[in-house]
């Protein structure tokens, strides 16, 4: 070990404070004091108090264990040879060799008498950053409220979050209720969500708001959870798989689950299906396209029982292609079940077909089945597209008759006479079909075909016809036109049955009539089976909210299906969403309705309260609290503004502003241990890990093992804390803990830059060596890294900008990693931008800042102040290069030679860094750089990488340092004389954990220390 | 009425002992309905000293002379009186720096420690316990820097950061904010009516949590149980307060709606604008008497607040304080000082043209103006720059210069006695004094 740092260990260290032997006599105080009354009241007593030691107040008693610090820092530099200094009159021997031995001694002494002490560890508020981080984890959502707060001061080993220095003012006070109550504004409370806090400001709401919450809320909920697994607008739907899968369960009695795994179906969607095609309800003869068909399936073979007959597939073929003709494929949503609805008789409606090098069309009129009155269609114009040109086809039809006749009177007689006879026949019966109305009554122009549907009219086609169009419109002036429902449709196949539905075929009505509507009726029936749009599917399921039972619409999940495809979660918010829906929906409640409405809303008050307050609540606190509410209600508030109120009052509780601990009550204490300690509940232990680990409320998990009592378990608090360690909110350690020690919380808006000599200094480039820090310090605990890389480390983390700020090739992107950056001068702390331009003036570099940063921050050395009467070397004025010759001549004077043998060294080091971190080559005025630091026993270290080797080789000073650091801040105190076995055994813990973080943080949360409160005495009567 | 109030003393932490509190007389609850003006206190404080060769004053054959730093004053000359040689004893008696100094307004010990904080309930807070029942804020602290977290040769930093303390063991708190110190004077006090019914339930609570803790942890929670109790307290003063202005009765303050738009959410971006709106803000305060009580720390003891606007002066204001009698950091300490001396007599100026019919406000306030140290250089505290300013409603003689350095009874303490009888506290002893000083 270097001679700095034997020489210089922090008393509080305790590493050097060996017991003395048994046989050495160990002298008493009152042949020490003598001593110090001749070599050092002079200086440290009386007139004068140098270095602010005074020996001479404590005379008459050592106070050790008030002030072992004081004592530490006497042993360490009478050890030294720092004092007597040498102009004094020295120590003799014998008597440096008794006072060593009796500090020593009494220092012992204190730290054994009482090991593990949990020590005097006041009630703590919640610091400004646990309440951010425990609202955050309360509500959600990060509304950084504590910003507007009173700022928190330090204390203990220097962090906020020490009992005695966190107050509570009628100030401090006033603004919690400020923000409890925005935090109240920002909430929604329904009797089945319960307490939902969103990102803006809710405030009052009227009954009908409450309502389309509720609606709303689930309409979209539904359509959101269920869209993924709805088939899509241009998804294969596969109809025929599923009546085959269907057919099957009936005759092969097949489960429908075997059917899924063996076919990829959806289950939910098969059982669907399957109640579709087997149910008689509901009734509909669109619907019955579907069914009757799959109904009348023939069955197995006898002969082959167990295979699926050719038939069966074929005819499945048929019903899917049939369901899906009423349908666009090419546009969803825009085929005749869309269009259906939309029929209304007045104008024309074309027949259309492909008819190329077809010889014949068939024009089929169809009466649904359901009697033909009305049916009557008037085709008023028939237009062929021919490859050239076009032709009316009933002037066609006039003219090649006339063409005909002639033809056929010709003498000689054409060849194929008997051929254009049979050709003039035809065409003649087909004209004959025109102008005649099915009324024998009627007369209408003679190129108009009236028909009266069931009817196929078949048209011959003239040479070369490519395609034809009939504008066929319903016939308005029969009487019987109110009960019309007609379909037509041109095809060159064969012609269906036109005495039943033509599927895929626009049925043609009078608007408004009883005839259209129940056609109608019978339609939507099928259209609600079979939505042809993935929209309209989401919303069969968003509909769910209305419904009582579960819909026939075949791509769909009734809620018991939807929660068995989402799983137990979302099962749980349907239910509770549907809570919501049932109680806000109505605008009367019944009695029975409203004491569940009052339940349930004081039921997730009393949710909130326990996770706020971290604990189960009393019953007589879950009454209290019940009342509260009721109260309200009575006073008229709604149940919403209720639970408001009473989230305010959960927030500016006692409870949830001060982690208290309680003492057992009188008379409980039966089997109290050792020592007179209080051992900490399960739900005290929660909190203090949570609030250790991420400054926030302890997560399900913890609150669970804090439930079943497990938590008090070694094993289990230490694996508790390993995964706490991993989660994200552990980055409150980089924050708080590490922030606040090393200083680099406030470096955002850290104003101690040039920015006219440093326009480089842009805001973006300081947040990222803010975030560098702080990403360092997260992956220590997030991936259990060693604690000594921090300073030794050999990497830090980077992105783009820093990178090539810093001069570090190979980092693209915004985004922070990890990389190797000890062969650019870097690795760890010590070469973070951070900490090197925190650590200069404004305008250019001090050693002395950063020596002493690193001195006594990072290493945790005692440097006291320097004298009130000597001036800091005026760094403003010096030439850089004769810095350091002025702090060679400053080192001269051994009242600072004291101090600065030791700081310089450490910051000369770090010359090659510019007052904003960057490495530089020469410093302000060109001069080369010197970055050699040369300790007082003449060790040397040269720049930063000589200083990481340096530091790395000596590493329990940094450890050790550490882990006193992080002791206080999990105790929320300073660390004391008892604390040292603790700290002997978290550092050998780490030496036996290959130096990783989580050995201290186990060795911490298992401690006696953290596991219990002194066990003193109970309050006095309560102030009046 | 005499026991609620004694009752509300103990509970604010004002533990001078039952003989103290039985000589305590008040008169605050007369003067809501008095029909002249109220008097006003305040104190503003800077960190780290003064230039000691430009601070001062003493009387020449036209009055009062002012040395260089307080120069600044002349134009009010004659309602300043300047005070030197008054120091607190107790700032020697133990550990040199600069945290046992940081006790100007209560001249108690500063306890070393960097846990359990402990100086003593000081000047304003007491004075506010009583004048401040007839305001709805019964006194604003005001700052400009936060308490840093370090802790520094056995003492908190918390120490540096406050100067009012409302109970001996808890510092009152500061506000920093501009927007939060407006919004906290000027709020009508409708939203705490909501609140009430709340407290009593907290108030149960914190009564409930209290039989279950410990002695040490009691002490915290009654910060807390007497937060809740002053809240109430002041809901219903507020409703006082309102009928009265209702009422129309007595003596109504000049100025009645905020005569300054909200500040911005945020610290300033430059010190000299913080300085400036958190002195607006305490004028409107005073102006519309919505506090009879203020403390402000121009900035924290030990900061290094800068001042880019002053010519040439780059360094903080502790570097600088450290000058080593180097002319130019003199000169730089000396120049800070004045500007700060500036921006307080603008600050009085205006409270000197707020007409309040017999007197003017200025004439009815005492401002002090102190540090915790004279010379920075040597951390020397013994004695302190003061000076006052203002009238106390007609009790203030103006334009003089006091030289106390001979004085073996020069204790500040006495003057913040002699402050506090004319805010209506006529207490016997006080901090480490026993007799008023005679002004």
């Amino acid at each position: 070990m270097s001679r700095i740092l034997q020489t210089l260990l922090p008393g509080i260290l305790f590493l050097a404070a060996l017991p003395a032997a048994a046989n050495d006599p160990v002298p008493d105080w009152k042949s020490i004091e003598p001593m110090l009354k001749a070599k050092c009241y002079s200086c440290h007593g009386g007139e004068d108090i140098k270095g602010e030691v005074d020996l001479k107040i404590l005379a008459a008693d050592p106070k050790m264990e008030e002030e072992f610090e004081l004592w530490h820092r006497v042993l360490d530099t009478i050890e030294n040879g720092e004092m007597p200094p040498r102009k004094s009159e020295p120590l003799a021997e014998a008597e440096e060799k008794a006072i060593v031995s009796w500090v020593n001694h009494s220092l012992d002494v204190l730290a054994s008498t009482n090991s593990g002490d949990p020590g005097p560890v006041t009630m703590r508020r919640l610091t400004n950053g646990e309440y951010d981080r425990s609202i955050r984890d309360l509500t959600g959502r990060d509304y950084g409220l504590a910003k507007e707060f009173q700022t928190d001061g330090g204390g203990g080993e220097g962090f906020s979050n020490t009992g005695d220095v966190l107050f509570m003012s009628p100030a401090a006070l006033d603004k919690y209720f400020s923000a409890a109550r925005q935090l109240a504004d920002h909430a929604t409370i329904m009797p089945g969500t319960g307490i939902v806090f969103s990102e803006g400001r809710i405030g009052l709401r009227g009954p009908e708001q409450f309502k389309a919450h509720a609606e709303q809320g689930l309409y979209v909920w539904y359509q959101q959870k269920s869209a993924p697994h709805l088939p899509g607008d241009f998804d294969d739907m596969r109809e025929g798989d599923y009546l085959l899968a269907c057919w099957k369960h009936q005759h092969f009695k097949t489960p429908l689950e075997a059917l899924v795994k063996e076919t990829g179906l959806k289950l939910p969607f098969l059982q669907n299906w399957w109640n579709l095609v087997t149910k008689p309800e509901p009734k509909s003869r669109f619907l019955d396209l579907v069914r009757v068909p799959w109904r009348e399936l023939p069955a197995p073979d006898a002969a082959k029982p167990t295979e699926v007959p050719v038939a069966v597939t074929a005819r499945i073929a048929q019903i899917e292609a049939d369901l899906l003709s009423w349908n666009n494929p090419q546009k969803p949503g825009s085929g005749v079940q869309r269009r259906q609805q939309d029929s209304d008789g007045i104008r024309p409606y074309n027949m259309d077909a492909q008819v190329k090098g077809k010889s014949q069309v068939h024009l089929c009129f169809g009466d649904l089945g359901d009697g033909n009155a009305g049916d009557i269609a008037l085709v008023t114009k028939i237009d062929v597209k021919l490859e050239k040109g076009g032709v009316n086809y009933f002037n066609w039809l006039e003219k090649t008759i006339g063409e005909l006749k002639p033809q056929i009177a010709a003498n000689p007689a054409p060849a194929n006479l008997e051929e254009l006879k049979k050709k003039l026949a035809s065409l003649e019966s087909t004209r004959a079909l025109f102008g005649k109305h099915p009324k024998p009554d009627r007369k209408i122009e003679p190129q108009i075909l009236a028909v009266a549907a069931p009817k196929v009219i078949t048209l011959p086609l003239p040479p070369g016809a490519v395609s034809l169009r009939a504008e066929t419109k319903l016939d308005y002036e029969n009487p019987e036109v109110e009960r019309a429902t007609i379909q037509w449709t041109a095809t060159t196949e064969t012609p269906r049955d036109v005495t039943k539905i033509i599927p895929g075929v626009l049925t043609i009505w009078k608007i408004q009539t009883e005839a259209a509507r129940n056609t109608m009726n019978d339609f939507n029936v099928m259209k609600t089976a079979f939505p042809d749009m993935m929209e309209r599917r989401l919303e069969q399921v968003a509909r769910n909210l209305n419904r009582n039972s579960p819909n026939y619409t075949v791509y769909y999940f009734s809620d018991e299906q939807l929660g068995e495809v989402l799983g137990e979660k979302d099962k749980a918010v349907l239910t509770a969403m549907k809570k919501d829906w049932r109680l806000a929906g109505p605008r009367q409640l019944n009695d029975q309705q409203k004491g569940e409405f009052d339940g349930a809303m004081i039921w997730h008050l009393h949710q909130f309260a326990a996770k706020a307050w971290r604990r189960p609540l009393a019953e007589a606190e879950k009454e209290t609290l019940a009342a509260f509410y009721r109260e309200r209600v009575t006073q008229g508030l709604d149940r919403e503004s209720a639970v408001r109120e009473g989230i305010v009052l959960v927030l500016v509780s006692p409870h949830f502003l001060f982690k208290a601990e309680t003492l057992p009550a009188p008379g409980t204490l039966t089997n109290a241990p050792v020592d007179g300690d209080v051992s900490l509940s399960a739900w005290e232990v929660a909190s203090r890990l949570s609030y250790f680990l991420w400054a926030s409320i302890p997560d399900w998990e913890l609150r669970k093992a804090a439930e079943n009592g497990s938590l008090l378990k070694p094993e289990v608090l230490a694996a508790q804390a390993k995964r706490m360690m991993k989660d994200p909110r552990s980055s409150a350690l980089a924050h708080e803990f590490a922030g606040q020690w090393l200083k680099f919380g406030g470096f955002l808006e850290h104003d101690g830059v040039d920015l006219k000599k440093f326009p480089e200094m842009t805001p973006e480039l300081r947040a990222d060596m803010h975030r560098e820090v702080v990403e360092y310090f997260t992956r220590l605990f997030r991936e259990d890294r060693k604690v000594m890389d921090v300073v030794a480390g050999d990497t830090s983390f980077l992105n783009e900008r820093l990178a090539k700020f810093y001069g570090v090739p190979g980092v693209t992107g915004g985004e922070f990693r990890e990389v190797k950056v000890s062969d650019h001068h870097r690795g760890g702390l010590l070469g973070m931008g951070a900490v090197l331009t925190k650590t200069s003036r404004p305008h250019r570099t001090s050693p002395v800042i950063r020596g002493e940063y690193l001195y006594a921050v990072v290493l945790g050395h005692s440097s006291p102040p320097p004298p009130p009467n000597v001036p800091e070397i005026d760094e403003n004025t010096t030439k850089p290069a004769s810095l350091r010759e002025a702090l060679k001549q400053h080192a001269k004077d051994q009242a600072c030679a004291v101090c600065h043998d030791r700081i310089d060294p450490l910051g000369f080091a770090l010359e090659s860094f510019d007052p904003i971190g960057r490495f530089r080559p020469a410093d302000e005025s060109g001069g080369v750089i010197d970055d050699t630091g040369v300790l007082r026993d003449g060790t040397t270290f040269k720049g930063m990488d000589g200083l990481r080797k340096y530091l790395a080789a000596n590493d329990a000073q940094f450890t050790g340092h550490f882990s006193r650091k992080l002791l206080g801040y999990a105790l929320g105190r300073s660390v004391l004389p008892s604390d040292k076995d603790l700290l002997a055994k978290m550092q050998d813990s780490l030496k036996k954990k290959n130096g990783a973080v989580s050995a201290i943080v186990t060795d911490i949360v298992t401690s006696r220390q953290f596991l219990n409160r002194r066990n003193e005495a109970p309050a006095l009567a309560a102030n009046p | 009425m005499n026991t609620t109030r004694r009752k509300f003393l103990r509970g604010t932490g004002v533990a001078l002992g039952l003989p103290w509190l039985e000589s305590v007389s008040v008169f605050g609850a007369e003067t809501a309905k008095q029909n002249v003006a109220p008097r006003r206190l305040g104190v503003c404080f800077t960190g780290n000293g003064v230039n000691p060769h430009h601070w001062g004053a003493k009387m020449g054959a036209n009055g009062i002379e002012f040395a260089n730093s307080l120069r600044p004053l002349e134009p009010i000359k004659n309602q300043v009186a300047v005070f030197t040689g008054l120091w607190n004893p107790t700032t020697i008696e133990g550990e040199g720096g600069h945290y046992p100094k940081m006790n100007v307004l209560c001249g108690l010990r500063v306890k070393k420690t960097t846990t359990d904080v402990e100086v003593g309930t000081t000047m304003d807070q007491i004075v506010a316990a009583h004048a401040g029942r007839n305001t709805p804020v019964p006194s604003i602290v005001l700052g400009t820097e936060r308490p840093s977290y370090a802790t520094d040769s056995g003492f908190t930093s918390i120490y540096s950061a406050y100067i009012s303390w409302s109970t001996p063991t808890t510092p009152a708190p500061k506000e920093i904010f501009p927007q939060q110190a407006f919004d906290q004077l000027f709020d009508d006090g409708s939203k705490r009516k909501r609140d009430k019914s709340i407290l009593d339930l907290v108030l149960d609570d914190a009564k409930g949590l209290r039989t279950r803790l410990s002695q040490r942890d009691s002490r915290k929670l009654d910060e807390y149980l007497t937060s809740v109790r002053e809240i109430e307290l002041r809901v219903e003063q507020a409703e006082k307060i309102s009928q009265a202005e209702t009422g129309g009765q007595g003596w109504q303050p000049s100025v009645k709606t905020p005569t300054l738009g909200r500040p911005e959410a945020g610290i300033p971006a430059s010190s000299e604008d913080h300085l400036r709106i958190m002195f607006d803000i305490l004028l409107l305060a005073y102006q519309m008497d919505r506090t009879r009580v203020a403390t402000f720390m121009l900035n924290n003891d030990l900061s290094n607040m800068r001042f880019p606007s002053l010519d040439g002066v780059s360094s903080g204001i502790h570097e600088l304080s450290h000058h080593a009698n180097d002319e130019t950091r003199l000169a730089h300490y000396q120049k800070v000082n004045e500007f700060q001396v500036k921006l307080w007599s603008e600050f009085l100026q205006k409270m000197a043209a707020t007409n309040e019919g017999e007197r003017s406000l200025l004439d009815n306030s005492m401002i002090l103006m102190t540090s915790s140290l004279m010379d920075g250089n040597a951390h020397d505290s013994k004695q302190l720059p003061v000076v006052l300013a203002g009238g106390g409603g007609g009790t203030i003689k103006g334009g003089q210069a006091y030289d106390l350095s001979a004085d073996p009874n020069r204790k500040l303490c006495r003057l913040h006695l002699a402050l506090m009888d004319r805010m209506g506290v006529r207490v016997d002893r006080f901090g480490d004094a026993e007799n008023a000083l005679a002004i």
